[in-house]
């Protein structure tokens, strides 16, 4: 049984938590995109008609210690692409706590989605 | 070096554009790298869905620190614009990109008509709250009162969503158009959300903006993994598009929005045009 409702309101704290989560994930994104940016830019090469690296989770600490653009870039980029599921996981443990199972196995149907689009982008990849 | 300043001085466009319009900026980033930069599509839809996702962070968070955004609202229609999204990701490498340009005409049209229509339509009135104005006597209410609905989950202060079927139908092809051509999709969720479920327009407004940047992330994840996103183009464009639409919220008191609605409609129509040529080969 869901647990009590309220229109429009989500259980106390769960709405500032995310919107905390947010800022901090996109500040946090830019500023790694950034860097990234100002290290292709300061190397003088064109961003266009180049063939770019592709993601290497094993020498990403290594390659952003070495300050290589595309290691900053790839780093942003994962920071960005997971601010959002980061916001649903914790709507979706924000509910689950609050006993509102319903709501809380729509945000888990969404993560599932997302693990689907992940097998499917390795698999495909 | 001048190319990578100038992917990240025509985000900032796009930023400013699109804070000051309401839009995610997806519609404007696909033209701008495509046509603008030289990009092929597929790789621009990559490079948007990156910009459309921090757009989306940016400003969530404030809609949902002054309670604007409707959480519950927004979580049951992710189910199907996420799932539209993992679709759409998947055939997007199936299509041929003059398809996908073909398509993003229509889009641009379709936006362009919209946004020379604005103010114009009315939206049905808001289904009443569950009990609010009821058929059951106030003094004597039911002694075992029904569970409530989904419906009633996810209402808002003064609404109740209506017509939850079609509205699940609309964000499911709301995610489907967004994986395929790199755009936020709220062109489509808040007509849905406010014209057709009874959302009030602003609650409607912010809601679609929570909703992208799961959207996005869905698609983007197919696209990273596939090799589809350049993070030398990304990144110039997604910080220029940040600043930009920073940029935009604090410019938007002072500019005349119904001149700039004007003109982008001129633009957007034009860049429709080019998109047409660009998928006639």
């Amino acid at each position: 049984m869901s647990g009590p409702v309220s229109p429009g309101a989500a259980p106390a704290g769960v709405e500032a938590r995310i919107a905390r989560l947010l800022t901090l994930g996109t500040r946090v994104g830019i500023g790694l995109l950034a860097v990234g940016s100002l290290l292709l830019v300061a190397g003088g090469a064109s961003p266009l008609g180049r063939s770019w690296p592709r993601l290497d989770p094993a020498a990403l600490l290594a390659d952003l210690v070495a300050l290589r653009a595309a290691a900053w870039l790839w780093a942003g980029l994962i920071v960005m692409l997971s601010t959002p599921l980061l916001r649903v996981a914790t709507a979706t443990l924000g509910f689950a706590r609050a006993g509102e199972r319903r709501m809380a196995a729509l945000g888990a149907a969404v993560l599932l989605v997302v693990a689907l689009a992940v097998a499917a982008g390795m698999a495909a990849g | 070096m001048i190319v990578g300043l100038l992917l990240a001085a025509g985000g900032f466009g796009a930023g400013v554009f699109g804070s000051l319009l309401g839009l995610g900026g997806g519609i404007l980033i696909v033209p701008l790298l495509t046509v603008g930069f030289g990009l092929g599509f597929r790789e621009a839809v990559g490079v948007s869905l990156v910009c459309v996702i921090v757009t989306s962070s940016a400003a969530a968070g404030v809609f949902l620190e002054r309670h604007v955004a409707n959480l519950r609202l927004g979580m049951l229609l992710e189910v199907f614009t996420a799932s539209g999204a993992l679709l759409g990701g998947l055939v997007a490498f199936l299509l041929p990109e003059r398809v996908l340009a073909a398509l993003f005409a229509i889009l641009l049209a379709y936006t362009a008509i919209s946004m020379a229509r604005r103010g114009r339509a009315t939206a049905s009135p808001a289904a009443p709250l569950r009990g609010a104005g009821s058929s059951v006597p106030a003094d004597d209410p039911p002694d075992d009162p029904p569970a409530p609905t989904l419906a009633d989950v996810v209402a808002g202060p003064g609404y109740r969503p209506r017509h939850l079927v079609a509205g699940a139908g609309g964000s499911l092809g709301a995610g489907i158009l967004s994986a395929l051509l790199g755009v936020g999709g709220g062109i489509v969720k808040v007509p849905l959300m406010h014209l057709v479920m009874g959302v009030p327009l602003k609650v409607a407004t912010a809601t679609s903006n929570l909703m992208i940047g799961v959207t996005a992330a869905a698609s983007a994840v197919v696209y990273l993994l596939r090799g589809g996103i350049d993070p030398y183009v990304a990144g110039p464009t997604a910080v220029g598009v940040f600043v930009g639409a920073m940029a935009g919220s604090r410019l938007a008191a002072r500019i005349e929005v119904r001149v700039l609605r004007l003109l982008f409609v001129g633009v957007i129509a034009l860049t429709a045009a080019q998109m047409t040529l660009r998928a006639l080969g």
